[in-house]
């Protein structure tokens, strides 16, 4: 349908309306019966929608920056920038106000004894899984005495993560991992949760090689690790079970 | 026995009592969670830092759970507390932990963390297209050069600061008419005043086909 079926063809100005929300029964009875004019608003509507998706907070500090600026944590010229920001933003001058007051209200304090367990979070579409490869044992990470068995790899994106386990003289299990990407540097003290059964378990610190571990895991229980970097990204890998009995690895 | 010869065991449990005792609105010393949170933060100690995570993680939840916008998220509290944590500790490791003098201070800025990741959640809410996608990951990977491009193409067929400003109100910042005219009263007087100037200028913008393809429409 290239044409108005009830000419003449609603104008620009009367569309405009209608995006703006106008209520108008003629108008609207017009588009009902006409594919030709209801197309246009479609496609007015379309590149409005487009723009907003677009430009929406676009270059906004974060709310986490707004905080570390309300504390005095940010380095003075970035604090300089903020300032500069907020006389033309009343988005981030309302989320700055928002965090002022909840900060100060202090009348609501936390239960004696109704504080909860934490649950394992479930961030739906927030972070990015690592998919769980099987890994043949010459690529695994290496112990004092060679090779550890049972070596996992998880991938995602430009990530990989390679898992394993050692036995201890302690009779503890070591939970050893490696985080190799080309920006190694964005993984260097990025925090790991190690959750089992559903409650926290360790919390592990990435060193500066991508490196991390923990003794005392518990290998007969499936795991799940949460990476945190400092960017703000966030690695998951979900249900990871480990093959085999642990390795010795300092018998 | 001083605070430098504790274990982080012996801390921990002090610590545990101590915050006890501050939910019981008793007087409590702060020093042991402060040493705690210090070795967690600024020595990077993996057991201290599981000890803070065990101690103040409740205290997170609560806190997400009884911020003015939470049941806006529609997500659990656990979510908010446990990323407010880690942004937590990612903020304050080392050096950076100097900046603090004592343990009310980290907890407002561990409160400050919350606060922020509910924001956060808010902000990537609102900007999701309702038509085209329900879920934020879509989201996640938003690509803030386009925005970047977009903008300075926008720029370019606005030379007037003041349409500029008009376009940066509703689309970057969603104001309605109204918000508008009590901001910038000086060039809108009136919600119609608005309208009818918002009307030119998406004309110009929708007659670029630069400004079309960069919008992949």
């Amino acid at each position: 349908m290239d044409e108005c079926r009830y000419p003449p063809a609603l104008t620009d100005d009367q569309l405009e309306l209608l995006l703006d929300g106008e209520v108008d029964a003629a108008m609207q009875a017009h588009l009902s019966q006409c594919p030709f004019c209801s197309a246009r608003l479609a496609q007015m509507q379309n590149f409005e929608q487009a723009l907003k998706v677009n430009l929406h907070r676009w270059n906004c500090p974060t709310p986490q920056e707004l905080s570390e600026y309300h504390i005095g944590l940010l380095l003075p010229e970035r604090a300089v920038i903020l300032t500069k920001h907020l006389e033309s933003c009343r988005r981030c001058r309302d989320e700055l106000a928002e965090v002022e007051r909840f900060l100060e209200d202090d009348s609501r304090l936390p239960p004696p004894r109704g504080l909860k367990k934490p649950q394992q979070p479930r961030m739906r579409g927030y972070e990015l899984i690592a998919r769980l490869l099987p890994m043949p044992p010459s690529l695994a990470l290496r112990g004092r005495r060679g090779p550890t068995r049972n070596p996992l790899q998880a991938e995602v994106d430009d990530i990989t993560i390679f898992l394993s386990l050692d036995e201890t003289t302690r009779g503890t299990t070591l939970l050893k991992g490696q985080i190799a990407s080309p920006d190694i540097d964005q993984w260097s003290g990025a925090l790991i949760e190690l959750w089992q059964q559903g409650s926290l378990q360790a919390m592990l610190i990435v060193n500066e090689n991508g490196m991390f571990r923990h003794e005392g895991f518990q290998p007969g229980y499936p795991a799940d690790l949460r990476i945190n970097a400092a960017t703000g990204k966030l690695v998951a890998i979900k249900d990871v079970r480990f093959p085999e009995s642990p390795s010795s690895e300092d018998e | 026995m001083s605070l430098a010869g504790m274990t982080v065991n012996e801390l921990c449990d002090k610590c545990k009592e101590s915050t006890q005792q501050f939910l019981n609105r008793l007087p409590h010393d702060d020093q042991y969670c402060f040493e705690l949170l210090r070795r967690a933060l600024a020595e990077q100690q993996q057991d201290a830092l599981y000890n803070v995570y065990e101690i103040y993680l409740p205290l997170a939840i609560y806190w997400a759970e009884t911020h003015p916008r939470f049941l806006q998220t529609r997500y659990p509290a656990d979510e908010f507390a446990t990323i407010g944590m880690s942004n937590f500790c990612l903020a304050l490791g080392g050096e950076k932990f100097q900046h603090f003098d004592g343990l009310p201070s980290i907890m407002k800025f561990l409160k400050a963390c919350v606060s922020s990741e509910i924001a956060l959640h808010l902000r990537k809410i609102s900007r999701i297209d309702p038509i085209l996608s329900e879920d934020i990951a879509d989201f996640q990977n938003q690509d803030d050069s386009i925005s970047e491009r977009i903008w300075q193409r926008i720029s370019e067929l606005l030379p007037d600061s003041v349409d500029r400003i008009l376009v940066d109100c509703v689309f970057r910042q969603d104001l309605k008419p109204a918000e508008i005219t009590s901001l910038y009263g000086q060039y809108w007087s009136s919600a119609r005043e608005v309208s009818v100037a918002l009307q030119r200028l998406r004309r110009t913008l929708r007659r670029d086909p630069m400004l079309t393809e960069l919008l992949r429409l």
